[in-house]
């Protein structure tokens, strides 16, 4: 009798799979491909919408070019007008619009670009920050600026992966504050502000300002973490440690770091260790996230206002994040979104009409989608996917609110299931999930309203990422739920 | 105007080009016999020794009288399916399938082709007026005959279409391209033509299989001919006759080439016969009535007459067309008594049984058979061209000689159901390109999709492995990087640029075909195979076995892959770079460029400002300083744009000079560009605001150096 049921079930998954994919994204959302000038190499690495309409796009051979029309459809080059700004500089690895100005950051500055004579072009390439360590070693990637409500900037810089290049001087044996966040002060020198990335490719702020990394799994980092920055946060990878000696440093050392405990023991035992808001499990949420941006479109883009839509590089998709306070800090939940984008994504933003431009590039890495750059638009149908909108933690469990409102004969307790897992915390590369349990849910049950499902789980685990699979939900009128994946980051466990 | 006249045109000229077709249509035969030195009666392919027997390529090449009855039912079938012996006789219905009927051609524009004196002839009797031809002959002379054959020449004279004029055409030039692009694969080559390649001493091998006629091409009119070759399949669409993928200009040369030596028309019998006059509505009629609309469509709906049934056929009837005594109204083909024989043979078989299922292969085969594919390509050790023929498949890339056969043959087709994807098989069949090929002369004819789609499925079931080969070409594994692969396709790496080209570079050594679309064209099991084993996966070939050995092969090939996947926006591997891909030189505008990178003698910080008439500098951001000044070219991008190791560039020019130390405590502020492109750096310097510019002289030797501290500008000249 057993083994019957267990054959039930095995079928079961077999058929929710068949109808997971018959929810096709293109039914929600659709995406749109850009034509691009001849011979440009539009390796978008840095998107920024200026006040007028149009579109800023910073690409890895130091240019950047501007859309004039950016939501025209059909996105041909006519249609969109697409003209160089600027050009010359080192590796543009991000863009933002402030205060009438651009903000492209190189490998060794941020620079300020203005077109002074309105011939279209940039003519002036202030510096407004520099300082920090560039050896002529190949991974120094420099990323942002990320502008906070202050009008701060944000750098994050990758850690030095191997050797400089004596050329540098004495850069090349002491780059400073590689690994780490630098912020500017307009009109002063880049402070030490947070530190213990490795390759912290997409930085950009929530829509209250707050500050955010994302990191790529390697060493010191099991998997892809979300990072929030705050002067003085340690997030771990070991070699940001040296300059906390630096008179300037706002971290003390932690001195050695502990190798081969899990990163939900790091919390307890590394002193300063700042765990990730989110995890992004690898492979299963993609194997490399890069920018982000947070929907502030209003709902012209669907029911996820105000969440971030993180890139993914190695899968060429976006996935989603909600993240909610719990005890003073935030951590939250990530969801899979968009895949199959003809590249990978770099640099994520929202336009005017309230679609997401997504800027594209694979060079010196893999990625799914086919071309090696590019700019592709997501566009909302208009129709209002059954989703997760939210997963709150709770005391005793999770709560998922949806988006729509659900068929209780669709809700059952057995028909939810989940893990909890946490990672390994070390110099080696990357960790399988460690720890492993499967989650005891005791009751799920459904709000009167119908939109929200409490699920109650007897061994909630803090530190621990969440890891759910949804039942085969159904809406009022049988549209089915879209992803059945949610991944939450439990740091905390809510007391109250 | 004489032919006295035309020739003392001409003479001055060293290769003689014939402008008109109709200028050339009787004095060409002087022009020829003074040019050629070659008697053009004998040297045309037109006068080729005709075969005098409805003729069938494959039959007359893979049957002979020694063959077993087994064998040449065989033959018989492919007779039956040729001759669309199924357009009359309604075949039983388990035998449908497999001899279906065959499009004959159109004659929607039959009147533009042949005029009238040329269609009363040749329906008056086929195989008299064209030697070999499948058409039948319908009229043996009975009473009547002679006036439904002068009515259906009405008729089709009157079955005229608008063309649009193709240009004049060059018959040398026709000529050329006739032996060159594989007409010479069916039809047959002009005696006096040498193949490049065959030495001049010796003797030029006659083919041994017969030719394809085209004994009525010097009737056509040559606007219609150069139409036709230009586009066989509309008027055609059996294909048997494939499009050659000619340009207009091709297509009329071609044309002119076989207008050469045009005779003037004999006393014709027609006129001798003195017809009473006929009507093209009888015309019609009688084009209903004798059959004719069992294999030719005219673009109007006509009724079809069916004949006896297949079954009801005796095979050894006194007077039907296998007969000695073929009387009006029975097809006339002029068998000979192997094709008799096979036909016999055949229609007992036919009538008899069911047909045995065929394979996958045995399908394919079939296909090939009926297309003569086997002209030019082998698969499963049949057909390809023999050797009198295969002379004439050209390289025009001297460089692919010493592939030998590899290069001049149309590739053999054994395993190419699982090596081509279903896209570039269907590019290859229906003419939409696919050729990867461009050292050969030789191309692959467009046979239409009607004809070749059924050959698809059955190509891939026959050649597929038990157990296929496993790749994985997801993009999600960490080898799946395009740069990995580029770097194994380099000339430091594994060196397939040596052998193979990419995009518009050739290859470094023989010009292998060009990878450029790998992807579209092969299936990636089949890459790996090949890669992993070339010479059991493609027996002969050149390919050396490269991955034997190595640990990591699997996930090298999937790393080429991966770069030849993604390849439109990728440089080229090494060895097909050229050194000046990523140089920057000084656009239309001729502005400065300013350029940020690592600059070897300056740092990390470095800025390269490289002016137009080859005067360079670079200002180290960091101590914010000129530190040197070159002439000559500027800097090469590679390093910034593609390199992932981004290791620091060098001044590509020369008389590299170094500037002094800087005085003082700076600090870097940014440069502005003037309205030229000029940039002027700034810094302060002790407090105080500097503008620092470097410019060349008027006279473009040297460079004027701009400091302005707070409004006080001085100005030095460099000169080195």
């Amino acid at each position: 009798m057993v083994r019957l049921q267990q054959c039930a079930l095995a079928l079961g998954l077999l058929i929710t799979t068949a109808i997971g994919h018959a929810v096709e994204d293109a039914d929600y959302y659709r995406i749109l491909t850009y034509s691009l000038p001849e011979n440009v190499i539009m390796e978008a690495s840095g998107l920024a919408v200026l006040p007028d309409g149009r579109l800023a796009v910073a690409i890895r051979r130091g240019e950047v070019w501007m859309l004039d029309h950016p939501e025209a459809t059909p996105a041909t080059t006519e249609n969109v007008g697409f003209k160089k700004f600027a050009s010359g500089m080192h590796e543009v690895l991000g863009l933002a619009w402030h205060e009438g100005a651009l903000y492209a950051t190189q490998r060794a500055e941020i620079t300020r670009l203005r077109d002074l004579d309105g011939d279209g072009v940039a003519d002036e390439y202030a510096t407004v920050s520099t300082g920090w360590g560039v050896s002529g070693n190949y991974h120094e990637y420099a990323y942002g600026p990320a502008i906070d409500k202050a009008g701060n900037f944000y750098t994050s810089l990758n850690a030095s992966l191997g050797k400089g290049w004596e050329g540098a001087g004495d850069e090349a044996k002491l780059p400073l504050w590689r690994g780490w966040c630098m912020r500017t002060v307009p009109g002063s020198s880049p402070e030490p502000w947070a530190a213990g990335f490795r390759s912290p490719c997409g930085i950009g702020t929530d829509l209250d300002g707050e500050v955010f990394v994302t990191d790529q799994q390697g060493n010191w980092f099991g998997t892809n973490p979300l990072l929030h920055v705050r002067k003085g946060a340690f997030f771990g990878h070991g070699d940001a440690v040296r300059d906390m000696s630096q008179p300037n440093s706002p971290i003390k050392s932690p001195g050695k770091l502990p190798e081969g405990i899990t990163t939900a023991e790091a919390i307890q035992k590394v002193p300063g260790y700042c765990p990730p808001a989110v995890w992004f499990p690898y492979v299963k949420m993609g194997q490399s996230p890069t920018g982000f941006r947070c929907d502030g479109t209003g709902g012209k883009f669907g029911p996820f206002a105000r969440q971030m839509f993180v890139g993914e590089f190695v899968l060429s998709g976006v996935n989603r994040v909600f993240l909610e306070k719990v005890g003073g800090e935030l951590q939250g939940a990530c969801f899979p979104f968009i895949k199959g984008l003809q590249c990978a994504s770099l640099s994520i933003h929202f336009l005017g009409d309230g679609s997401m431009v997504i800027g594209q590039s694979n060079r010196g890495w893999n990625s799914a989608g086919n071309r090696p750059f590019g700019l592709q638009r997501i566009v909302w149908t208009g129709k209002t996917p059954l989703e997760v909108a939210k997963m709150e933690a709770k005391t005793d469990g999770f709560n998922f609110t949806f988006t729509l409102p659900i068929d209780p004969a669709s809700v059952s307790r057995e028909a939810f299931s989940g893990t909890s897992y946490t990672y390994t915390y070390q110099s080696k590369y990357g960790s399988p999930e460690m720890d492993p349990q499967d989650l005891k849910i005791t009751s799920a049950e459904l709000s009167e309203d119908r939109t929200q499902i409490h699920v109650k789980v007897a061994n909630l685990r803090p530190g621990y990422v969440h890891e759910f699979k949804l039942p085969e939900l159904k809406g009022q009128d049988g549209q089915p739920l879209w992803h059945r994946d949610a991944y939450y980051t439990l740091n905390r466990i809510p007391t109250e | 105007m004489t032919n006295a006249d035309m020739a003392s045109t001409v003479i001055p000229t060293p290769v003689p080009r014939w402008h008109s077709a109709s200028a050339i249509r009787y004095w060409a035969l002087a022009a020829a016999a003074v040019f050629l030195s070659a008697d053009p009666l004998h040297s045309h392919p037109l006068q080729a020794e005709p075969v005098d027997h409805a003729h069938v390529f494959n039959f007359d090449q893979f049957y002979i009288p020694e063959d077993p009855d087994e064998l040449v039912a065989d033959g018989g079938l492919l007779l039956i399916a040729e001759l669309n012996c199924a357009a009359c006789h309604t075949m039983p219905d388990a035998w449908k399938d497999r001899l279906p009927t065959k499009p004959g051609p159109d004659l929607a524009a039959a009147g533009n082709r042949l005029n009238e004196d040329s269609l009363w002839r040749f329906i008056r009797s086929p195989q008299s007026r064209k030697k070999g031809t499948q058409m039948p002959g319908l009229f043996a002379g009975e009473e009547g005959d002679v006036e439904a054959v002068e009515a259906i020449t009405q008729y089709l004279a009157s079955l005229k279409k608008d063309q649009a004029a193709l240009p004049e055409g060059d018959a040398m030039r026709g000529r050329e391209t006739y032996h060159t692009v594989g007409c010479v694969a069916c039809h047959e080559p002009a005696s006096d033509y040498r193949p490049a390649k065959v030495a001049a001493d010796a003797l030029l091998e006659k083919p041994g299989l017969s030719s394809v006629p085209i004994a009525l091409a010097d009737d056509y009119d040559f606007q219609s001919l150069a139409h036709f070759l230009l586009d066989p399949l509309s008027c055609r669409p059996a294909g048997r006759m494939p499009s050659m993928r000619l340009t207009e200009q091709e297509a009329s040369d071609i044309a002119a080439y076989l207008h050469t030596g045009r005779l003037p028309p004999k006393m014709d019998e027609r006129a001798l016969l003195q017809i009473p006059p006929q009507t093209v509505a009888q015309g019609r009629e009688a084009f209903i009535s004798r059959r004719c609309t069992a294999c030719h469509t005219t673009g109007e709906e006509m009724p079809k007459q069916a004949a006896k049934p297949f079954a009801a056929l005796k095979a050894d009837a006194a007077t039907g067309c296998l007969s000695g005594k073929i009387q009006s109204g029975i097809p006339r083909y002029d068998f000979k008594e192997l094709q008799i024989r096979a036909l016999r043979l055949a229609m007992q078989r036919v009538q008899m049984d069911a047909p045995a299922p065929f394979t996958a292969q045995q399908t394919v085969d079939w296909q090939m058979m009926r297309l003569n594919c086997y002209a030019c390509h082998d698969r499963d050790s049949k057909g390809g061209p023999e050797e009198p023929r295969a002379q004439y498949f050209h390289v025009n890339d001297p460089g692919a000689e010493s592939l030998g056969e590899l290069a001049h043959l149309p590739p053999s087709l054994d395993r190419i159901g699982r090596k081509l994807t279903r896209e570039w098989l269907e590019r290859i069949l229906w003419g939409k390109d696919g050729s990867v090929r461009p050292y050969i002369d030789t191309r692959m004819p467009n046979f239409g999709q009607a004809q070749t789609e059924s050959l698809i499925a059955p190509l891939e079931s026959a050649d597929a492995l038990a157990k296929p080969v496993e790749i994985n070409v997801s993009g999600l594994e960490k080898h799946h990087r395009a740069e990995s692969g580029r770097q194994l396709m380099g000339a430091t790496g594994l060196a397939c640029v040596a052998c193979h080209g990419l995009k518009d570079r050739k290859s470094l050594g023989p010009p292998v075909l060009r990878l450029t679309h790998t992807v579209e064209r092969l299936r990636p099991a089949f890459f790996k195979e090949l890669l992993l084993n070339p010479q059991e996966t493609q027996p002969g070939t050149v390919m050396p076995p490269l991955f034997m050995g190595r640990k990591k092969a699997d996930q090298e090939i999937e790393s080429i892959w991966t770069y030849l996947r993604e390849l439109d926006g990728q440089p080229l591997p090494e060895g097909l770079l050229s050194a000046t891909d990523f140089e920057l030189k000084p656009d239309e505008a001729q502005r400065p460029i300013v350029f940020r990178s690592f600059i070897e003698g300056v740092g990390t910080h470095a800025i390269g400002v490289g002016f137009p008439g080859g005067l360079n500098a670079a200002f180290d951001a960091k101590t914010s300083r000129w530190v040197i000044v070159w002439k000559g070219r500027f800097l090469d991008a590679m390093s910034n744009w593609q390199e992932r190791a981004m290791p620091p560039i060098k001044p590509l020019g020369t008389d590299v000079k170094e500037m002094p130390a800087a005085q003082g405590q700076r600090t870097f502020g940014g440069y502005r560009l003037n309205r030229d492109g000029v940039p002027t750096f700034w810094y302060q310097q002790d407090g105080k605001r500097v503008d620092d510019t470097l410019r060349p002289t008027p006279d473009g030797k040297g460079f004027e150096h701009l400091i302005n501290i707070d409004g006080q500008e001085t100005k030095e000249i460099l000169s080195w």
